[in-house]
């Protein structure tokens, strides 16, 4: 299945983006002149080996650092420019976020954890608590939403992590070594999963990945060298 | 975020760190216990001082005697007697419970059941009104009829009894012990000498009506000197009017008007505006207002003293709370990182913390609450084992809860700004970044 960024309007606009880190008198490069877009409803994969600056621009992308030069627009809006309560607001209504280690708040039992973000939007509790259980069902953990996540495994604790980053139905998903922590069986259901997800959702996903593996079931590949994005732009998978 | 969210994520934060939780909410506890306990020690003296200067020092009483009245050309002055009249005004002021005539007689010697021999204090006044005074009866009561008496438990203890051995008691007087006096003829007894060299001996029957109940918390051997006997005004003028015909020169009668007249404020709030009233009527006034004020400003030392201990224990805690929850920031760094990711802003990291001492505020609130009433129950519970008295001289006034949980909060709150403010500026990549 492929889809043309050139034929929608991009949802994600990465535009001379260069970040570099001071490191005492030294200045070291991560990022240099990427440029890119992400079309709503797409999935896009993030490929690059370790130091390769994928997670930095994953954490520009998401507005946790301030890049050094260059622009980056979710849905129009140039997310550098933004104060950190903009971020915030932004971010809570937006953006969606996986993490590698699952992050789950280890107190709080699945549903607690997932209806989380929901929390900060003030979302009534008795909604929240639908539209928790209703995205751990599409994550296939219906009945383990009051198990907390010592009592699930790797993989469920996932799912509740990427049920976590859709229950506010956010334009872009950023997931962040997603099956990192993972055995293949389990790497290869969470894949599916999320690939089942975006298309039942059109959310788009951009994963950040150091595995091959993961990277070609996304639409579309982006390869990170040194800072770079190398094979012209980008690579269909 | 909802308060209710924030109160969950906070208790549930409580729960998590027992023991934390614990040694930050006993810091408050012992200092909003010592706040409450402090404010309570300062109320209860103050309230147990001001019953017993009410009891010695009559605060909400008024003296009223004559004054002076200028005449209208300014040229003298001329007394003005507390005459009947302005006895009913006074009456009809408002905030007056009673006004009664008050006018010490003679101390005189009686002798009961032929053996025994006291001493009373005649005071002609209206026995009628002197429960209004705040006098209670251990024994009858007043009685319309003439010739009657009513005494001070005091006039039944110390009596002197010529039987006894001289080395019986003070002088064979049998002073621990109250002897029967009520509804007992006692006889009043004065040596008449009219001025001729010769004496006499005369007497005049009074029948003992009621006997006063002993003061609360004052020792028989204090009350023996205390002989007061009170007697109608037209009983003290058959008496007067007996002992002149009996040949004593010095009897005196019963002026017409009043020598002194008391009265008795329904409050001790409205003593002074009764005495500004009376002085309007040109009569002399006198209270004891000022023994209150002088009172009132040591109370206020104390006070200050045990409310000032209070208060420092509780900086003491509050500290303890800042370390408590600046610890939990850096443990939570991670958590906080996550929950910024998630959207969470500034002001709901802050408010989370802020919240979360709050709680730990009202827990240690209500914990010293309870604290409090133990300390004041112990307490108690020893000045009543060792002074024998019937009830506890502490107590805790309701008013004094929400003063002391207001303090708790507010410690909790104020100890958990800096935290709160600390956790909200935690950088969201470097928390989440593991090593």
């Amino acid at each position: 299945m492929q889809k043309r960024t050139e034929e929608v309007k991009p949802l994600l606009q990465v535009e001379s983006l260069t970040h570099r880190f001071k490191n005492g008198n030294e200045t070291t490069t991560v990022l240099q002149d990427v440029n890119f877009s992400v079309a709503r409803s797409e999935m896009v994969a993030l490929l690059g080996s370790s130091g390769s600056g994928k997670s930095t621009l994953l954490n520009l992308m998401a507005g946790l650092m301030k890049p050094t030069e260059g622009s980056i627009r979710i849905e129009g809006q140039a997310i550098e420019k933004m104060s950190e309560n903009e971020l915030a607001l932004f971010r809570r209504s937006r953006i969606g976020f996986i993490f590698q280690s699952f992050e789950l708040i280890p107190h709080l039992t699945a549903r607690e954890n997932v209806e989380l973000p929901l929390v900060f939007q003030r979302v009534p509790a008795r909604e929240r608590k639908e539209r928790a259980l209703e995205m751990l069902a599409h994550v296939g953990l219906e009945g383990k939403a009051e198990m907390f996540p010592s009592d699930l495994s790797g993989g469920q604790q996932q799912r509740v992590s990427i049920a976590r980053a859709l229950v506010t139905n956010p334009s872009i998903v950023f997931a962040d070594e997603p099956t990192g922590n993972l055995d293949s069986q389990t790497e290869a259901e969470i894949i599916r999963l999320l690939v089942g997800l975006n298309r039942t959702f059109d959310t788009t996903f951009v994963v950040v990945t150091h595995e091959r593996e993961v990277a070609v079931n996304m639409q579309r590949v982006l390869r990170l060298r040194d800072g770079k994005l190398i094979d012209g732009e980008t690579e269909d998978a | 975020m909802r308060l209710r969210d924030y109160m969950r994520l906070g208790w549930d934060q409580l729960k998590r760190r027992k023991v934390v939780t614990a040694l930050c909410a006993a810091g408050i506890a012992i200092g909003t216990a010592s706040i409450i306990v402090a404010l309570s020690f300062g109320e209860s003296l103050s309230h147990y001082s001001r019953q017993q200067m009410n009891q010695w020092f009559k605060m909400d009483e008024l003296t009223v005697m004559p004054g002076y009245r200028t005449s209208t050309d300014g040229a003298e002055n001329r007394e003005n007697p507390v005459t009947e009249t302005l006895l009913e005004v006074i009456r009809t002021l408002p905030g007056v419970r009673a006004a009664s005539p008050y006018v010490p007689m003679e101390y005189m010697t009686f002798t009961v059941d032929e053996t025994k021999r006291g001493d009373v204090q005649l005071i002609a006044t209206e026995p009628e009104h002197l429960q209004a005074f705040g006098y209670e009866f251990r024994q009858g009561g007043p009685s319309d009829a003439d010739n009657t008496i009513i005494i001070s438990y005091g006039v039944t203890l110390d009596l002197y009894d010529e039987r006894m051995p001289a080395d019986f008691g003070p002088g064979r007087r049998d002073s621990p012990v109250a002897y029967p006096l009520y509804q007992k003829t006692i006889y009043l007894t004065k040596l008449i000498t009219p001025g001729d060299g010769s004496f006499k001996t005369a007497t005049y029957p009074l029948r003992v009506v009621g006997v006063l109940a002993k003061p609360d918390g004052v020792p028989d051997n204090r009350l023996r000197f205390s002989k007061e006997a009170y007697i109608s005004l037209r009983t003290a003028e058959k008496i007067s009017d007996f002992f002149r015909a009996a040949g004593d020169p010095y009897a005196p009668g019963l002026p017409s008007a009043y020598n002194q007249v008391r009265v008795k404020a329904a409050d001790v709030k409205d003593v002074p505006r009764l005495e500004n009233m009376i002085g309007k009527l040109d009569l002399s006034v006198q209270t004891n207002l000022y023994q209150q004020e002088r009172f009132e400003k040591e109370m206020s030392v104390v006070r200050l003293i045990f409310g000032g201990a209070g208060l420092f224990i509780l900086f003491v805690a509050s500290l303890t709370i800042i370390v408590a929850m600046t610890m939990a920031t850096y443990q939570r760094r991670r958590q906080i990182g996550i929950m910024k990711v998630l959207g969470a802003g500034l002001g709901q990291i802050r408010n989370m913390f802020i919240i979360e001492s709050a709680l730990l505020g009202v827990l240690g609130g209500l914990i010293g609450i309870l604290l409090a009433y133990w300390v004041i129950w112990g307490i108690n519970a020893v000045v009543i084992r060792f002074d024998g008295a019937d009830d506890g001289l502490l107590f805790i006034s309701w008013h004094l809860l929400p003063v002391g949980m207001a303090f708790a909060v507010l410690t909790g709150v104020l100890s958990g700004l800096y935290p709160a403010v600390k956790a909200s500026r935690t950088d969201a990549l470097t928390a989440i970044k593991r090593e």
